[in-house]
């Protein structure tokens, strides 16, 4: 069985690499996430290390304000011109992605991980348990698009982490829905009822067999959702609900660039489209990688 | 027909039961005391007393919730802090503005994705099909608001053929009404548009494969009549559903567009409310958003059961 196993394994790696290969788009995608992840940390590091002052090197600092540059528009001096407090776009662009990773990262991880095990659960156990968490998605899913999130972001206060409690707070519902579906269609598979007749845990038949096999879904679903936590935190930034100035986001970037859109067209345009390459990036990869793993999957639509 | 919108009725009575308790429940993630919050620091333990009574808050907890419940099944959502009027006179005054919007985005997202959708499916890996997928991709990763900004500095700032912002009801001026909501209207349906496009053309391209479109051909029917008679009826059926759904996106991504575009709607009317910690109008807000989201949905199911039989009897 080991053998077999983990000659399926490969042969399904050799599948995969040769669709990396010969998918221009799928290269696109991950050449743009490396970039992005990389600026993040990078400055991570900078602003933690260093204080700023690799950036400030190279370019300038995100933070420095310049009474004489106020507003002034791309030059070689300043490749993406400045804000209304003299302050370098792209310093502070390159210091935004590392808001919109983490928040990705860490509202995918937690809606991900908590929608993951209540999926999961529902699936294998079933019955009561099952209806009652079906009912909780139902009630999730009345609440209309960003509307949630806008409103609790709200009543929490403004902050990195409550723009990830309230992302998180629906976002888990898709990951439920999508592992219920998979344990579902798995629980009656003939492997699964022969560790049963074995005598295995129930904890065993759920890490050992079935959480290995609900893995690529799961990892399909989440680069995705990457795309559209993104934006979506970029959008309760704008709104004021995330972190809060001088802290770089490209969120309260556009709300500045909305401020002066008739005089400082750069204010508006650049943080944006680093918004929109970003996602792009994540939704290539996850694009591509649906393609690659499972042209079948079944990917929740978005609300 | 009749048994089956009793029944998709009732399934509604324990989700709105769950959106009450979840929106009640959400003005307690103020970190601090309610009464507190809404009055400031400032505020004398006769105020606290006051605000206290007049919410319930020195009640247990189930007892409040019934008591606010009574309320709202009165469509009384109580009273704004800030405006000092009953929630449900704002929202209403708001609802206007958000639904003219909302309404114009998702017809332009029809005409756009609709034609796209099918011409990408039925000329399938055509130039034409190539660009349909691209507009399909590239709208879905742009951001909403940012295309706004765009749309803003484009056509209000370096070549003025619409204003910046503002709003103009087509019921006092049906030109300049269209004129000052055709900007926020793509900018929310194009969003909207990418989704519905994809969904058409799978949808499309999953019909053309069945065995009936195989004898249609075969009998002889010209193939635009085969999509017009066969395909697209059956293939419009799941995009409706689609459709539903995204009327939530259009209501999260008013929110921005309205700010972006000082429209006078629900969307502003949260935000604004946010910052003024108007707690009962973000609370009702919510609640309004929901309900009217799951009722146009029920109007979207019932519709679908009208066209295709088959469902009633699931």
């Amino acid at each position: 069985m080991e053998t077999q196993l983990s000659y399926a394994r490969r042969s399904q790696l050799t599948r995969v690499l040769a669709i990396i290969k010969g998918n221009k788009l799928l290269l696109a995608g991950s050449l743009i996430v490396c970039l992005v992840v990389c600026t993040a940390v990078f400055v991570t590091i900078d602003d933690v290390v260093y204080e700023q002052a690799l950036i400030k090197r190279i370019l300038h600092s995100p933070y420095q304000m310049n009474a004489r540059d106020r507003l002034s528009p791309p030059s070689a001096f300043h490749p993406l011109g400045t804000d209304q407090l003299g302050r370098d776009v792209l310093a502070r662009i390159i210091y935004g992605s590392r808001v919109s990773i983490q928040v990705g990262l860490l509202a995918v991880g937690l809606s991900g991980a908590v929608g993951t095990i209540i999926g999961v659960l529902a699936g294998y156990i079933g019955g009561k348990f099952d209806d009652f968490v079906m009912r909780i998605v139902d009630i999730l899913l009345a609440f209309p698009g960003l509307i949630l999130a806008i409103a609790i972001a709200g009543f929490l206060g403004p902050s990195l982490t409550n723009v990830i409690i309230a992302l998180s707070a629906k976002a888990w519902v898709s990951y439920a829905r999508v592992m219920r579906a998979n344990v579902l269609k798995m629980k009656d598979v003939e492997y699964i009822q022969a560790a049963k007749a074995l005598g295995a845990s129930e904890a065993r038949i759920i890490f050992r067999n079935i959480l290995p096999n609900v893995a690529t879904p799961m990892i399909i679903l989440a680069t995705m959702e990457l795309g559209s936590i993104i934006i979506s935190e970029a959008g309760l930034s704008f709104l004021g609900l995330g972190p809060q100035p001088p802290m770089a986001s490209w969120g309260n970037m556009l709300n500045l660039g909305r401020a002066h859109i008739t005089t400082a067209w750069w204010l508006s345009a650049f943080p944006g489209l680093a918004i929109f390459l970003t996602v792009m990036g994540f939704n290539l990869l996850g694009d591509a990688l649906a393609d690659a793993f499972d042209p079948k999957i079944t990917l929740p639509t978005r609300r | 027909m009749q048994r089956y919108l009793l029944r998709r009725a009732m399934q509604l009575v324990p989700i709105m039961l769950g959106v009450s308790i979840i929106t009640f429940f959400l003005i307690r993630l103020v970190p601090s005391n309610p009464a507190l919050a809404i009055l400031g620091v400032n505020a004398t333990p006769d105020q606290i007393a006051y605000i206290n009574s007049t919410y319930g808050l020195d009640k247990p907890i189930p007892v409040q919730y019934f008591y606010w419940m009574g309320k709202v099944l009165q469509f009384d959502l109580g009273r704004s802090i800030v405006h000092n009027q009953p929630t449900i006179e704002l929202i209403m005054g708001r609802f206007p503005a958000t639904l003219q919007v909302g309404l114009f985005a998702m017809f332009i997202s029809l005409i756009v994705s609709l034609p796209v959708g099918v011409i990408s499916a039925v000329k399938k890996d055509s130039i034409l099909d190539v660009l349909g997928r691209f507009f399909a991709f590239v709208g879905i990763s742009m951001p909403g608001f940012w295309l706004g900004l765009l749309l803003i500095i484009l056509f209000a700032v370096t070549v003025p053929v619409f204003p910046i912002f503002g709003f103009v009801s087509i019921f006092t001026d049906f030109s300049e009404g269209i004129r000052h909501q055709f900007l926020p209207a793509v900018t929310l349906g194009l969003s909207m548009a990418a989704m519905v496009t994809r969904m058409t053309r799978s949808c499309v391209l999953e019909v053309l494969q069945e065995d009936y479109i195989t004898t249609a051909r075969g009998k002889g029917l010209p193939g635009t009549l085969v999509v017009a008679k066969h395909v697209l009826k059956n293939a419009f059926i799941p995009v409706i559903t689609v459709v539903g759904l995204q009327v939530g996106f259009i209501f999260g991504g008013s929110v921005l567009v309205e700010v972006i575009f000082a429209i006078p709607g629900l969307g502003r009317l949260m935000v604004d409310s946010i910052a003024q910690r108007d707690y009962p109008v973000i609370q009702a807000l919510v609640l309004v958003y929901a309900i009217t989201f799951v009722l146009v949905n029920l109007l979207v199911d019932v519709l679908y059961a009208v066209l295709d039989p088959r469902i009633r009897y699931q």
